[in-house]
């Protein structure tokens, strides 16, 4: 018998991955719900476009549902879905080539002071870098990955990570100076 | 982390961090699962009437081939006068029981080396 979705809600991860590894589909249901805000605010910063960055996370949770029985470590479900999420993105900026393009979009994106629009200017600085570079930022400030593990999955090279995500901070410091006058901004709702 | 994280980018990225609505994406996500689902079993539907008329269509063919592979391996490998011993040995002595044990001990064999 399947359990009821107040179960669900109280189980440990482990147990629901087991539940929809085995098909249950309500329980793949409480994962998209527990994990689909880190995803979608993932895909928001590497794309910048809350649209595709809900159409990306879309793909990445069908993909997980199916090939979750490739999943061998139940407790692994986060990392197994962050690179899920990774290369998914990768093979959308790969069909538009958009890796070889390192140049900067644009030099400067304005900053404002109000904190409710801190999400908004933080997608605006991170388009104004190049997609190699941003991928590099994102991965290592939202998921806080190492430049290997970074290297791992983008198959840049680790020097090429390291200059990338040196000089995206350097780029993210001057557009986002705003911000360092500002009492420490509350999280959005 | 990394030693060049700077702190306050560092922060910034944790406080644009936003809690999204699960509601209307979780539902998206299980329509096009059950969609995904309707058409697997669709085309499984599809695959097994195409199978049982492809199936039927052939039986003849099928059939004679059948019987073309017993009578092959029927056979007995060594002929024997007693007739009831014949009777006993039969499952044995004919060439599909050959067959079967050579394969049976090709597998073994395979599966030394491999291990």
């Amino acid at each position: 018998m399947s359990p009821n979705k107040t179960d669900l809600t109280m189980a440990a991860e482990s147990l629901i991955v087991a539940l929809a590894r085995s098909g249950d589909r309500d329980a793949f249901a409480e994962l998209v719900r527990r994990r689909q805000s880190w995803i979608r605010n993932l895909m928001r910063r590497l794309s910048g476009d809350p649209v595709l960055a809900d159409d990306l996370a879309q793909q990445v949770f069908l993909q997980a549902w199916r090939s979750i029985n490739h999943l061998r470590d139940l407790g692994n479900f986060g990392g197994w879905l962050k690179r899920l999420a990774t290369n998914t993105w990768l093979q959308y900026v790969r069909k538009r080539d958009i890796l070889n393009n390192a140049e900067d979009v644009e030099n400067i994106a304005p900053a404002q002071n109000d904190t409710t629009s801190l999400s908004m200017d933080l997608d605006h600085a991170l388009a104004t870098l190049s997609a190699p570079v941003r991928l590099c930022i994102v991965l290592s400030y939202h998921e806080g990955m190492s430049h290997r593990e970074i290297s791992d999955v983008s198959k840049l090279p680790l020097g090429t990570i390291k200059s990338h995500i040196r000089r995206g901070t350097q780029h993210l410091q001057q557009v986002l100076s705003a911000y360092d006058t500002t009492p420490q901004p509350e999280k959005t709702a | 982390m990394n030693d060049d994280h700077d702190p306050k980018i560092q922060f910034l990225f944790s406080a644009a961090e936003q809690e999204l609505p699960a509601e209307d994406f979780t539902g998206r996500i299980q329509m096009k699962i059950n969609k995904q689902k309707r058409s697997h079993r669709m085309i499984l539907i599809c695959l097994g009437l195409i199978l049982a008329l492809c199936l039927w269509l052939l039986s003849p063919f099928l059939q004679n081939a059948a019987n073309l592979l017993i009578q092959s391996l029927i056979p007995p490998v060594f002929e024997m006068d007693n007739a009831s011993l014949t009777q006993i040995l039969s499952p044995l002595n004919n060439r599909m029981a050959v067959l079967a044990l050579s394969l049976i001990i090709l597998q073994r064999f395979y599966r030394k080396i491999i291990s």
